[in-house]
């Protein structure tokens, strides 16, 4: 099977939209494209940073997809990166609320030894040294 | 990476072009295609025209140029030929968070899976990253990607091919 490299955050969301609200939910650049890419025949990896706040279970919703979450790094003590957004009655466009960098502020991604002849590379949302960082 | 990958894709923000341009330009010259929206693809072509947008941002470094313009598709573009995927229409869009995420996902998917990276076969990832954003956004967060099974995704595909196909002889 071929693989896939997934870059990208890996958070908790706090979204508003005209239709309601929730609380601190899965969310992440990292985690859409992992879910999404998960109803293709391939093998997938995410590397990205959480917390030791992230729940066990968000990680067994991915490796239940199948996605490799040795790159996954869990930070002792740190927290998950954390976004926050109303979204406008279009539902185009948003404001952000709240961002707190956490544990992604000195994210170093470390890409697992048998992704690094990965096939596809998609690197999300993040800052672009890191993204550069990834390629290397 | 020890060996070049096939394909590299990127997405990107505004966020970055505010606060870190210089570092996203060198990135964006390092890989083959790039989605963005068109607000983004504006901002950082410096052009109102998309046509003309995706033409400078072929010339930044990648081959091809994806504008993702949420509920009315996304865009593909390759040296002066063009694609459209249309987005579905949906009778309820509940929370947009993570469609673009989930449209790079499903793009990056399929092209993995079907191993061609020719613009013939992105057309059918751009279809493919479309019928997977519009579940997404059915549902807050990614409850809705949780509960999907591969034979709705089966379905919605062929909602889409009926979408755009139309019999005129010319």
């Amino acid at each position: 099977m071929n693989k896939l490299l997934i870059v990208g955050t890996v958070a908790f969301d706090a979204i508003e939209t005209p239709f309601g609200k929730t609380d601190k939910i899965l969310g992440g650049a990292g985690t859409y494209i992992g879910l999404s890419a998960a109803f293709f025949n391939l093998q997938s990896a995410i590397v990205s940073v959480v917390g030791d706040d992230f729940p066990q279970e968000y990680l067994d919703l991915l490796t239940t997809r199948n996605i490799d979450i040795s790159g996954l790094e869990v930070v002792k003590g740190g927290k998950t990166f954390f976004w926050s957004g109303r979204y406008h009655n279009d539902l185009n466009s948003r404001d952000t609320l709240d961002t707190q960098l956490n544990v992604l502020a000195d994210f170093q991604p470390k890409v697992p030894e048998n992704y690094k002849n990965a096939d596809v590379v998609m690197l999300g949302n993040l800052h672009p040294l890191v993204q550069s960082g990834v390629l290397d | 990476m020890t060996e070049k990958p096939k394909l590299v894709v990127l997405d990107t923000m505004n966020f970055w072009m505010d606060c870190a341009l210089p570092e996203l330009l060198e990135v964006i010259k390092r890989v083959d295609v790039i989605t963005i929206n068109d607000e983004e693809a504006r901002q950082l072509s410096g052009e109102y025209s998309l046509v003309k947008a995706a033409a400078i941002i072929q010339a930044m470094g990648p081959q091809y140029v994806v504008i993702k313009k949420g509920e009315h598709g996304a865009l593909l573009f390759h040296n002066k030929e063009v694609f459209f995927a249309p987005a579905l229409p949906l009778e309820e869009v509940f929370d947009p968070t993570g469609a673009g995420d989930t449209f790079a996902g499903g793009f990056t998917g399929y092209i993995t899976q079907s191993e061609n990276v020719s613009f013939e076969n992105m057309k059918n990832a751009i279809i493919y990253g479309s019928n997977l954003a519009s579940f997404c956004v059915e549902k807050f967060g990614t409850e809705r990607m949780q509960s999907l099974d591969k034979e709705e995704v089966v379905s919605r595909l062929k909602q889409f091919k009926s979408l755009t196909q139309f019999d005129i002889e010319l």
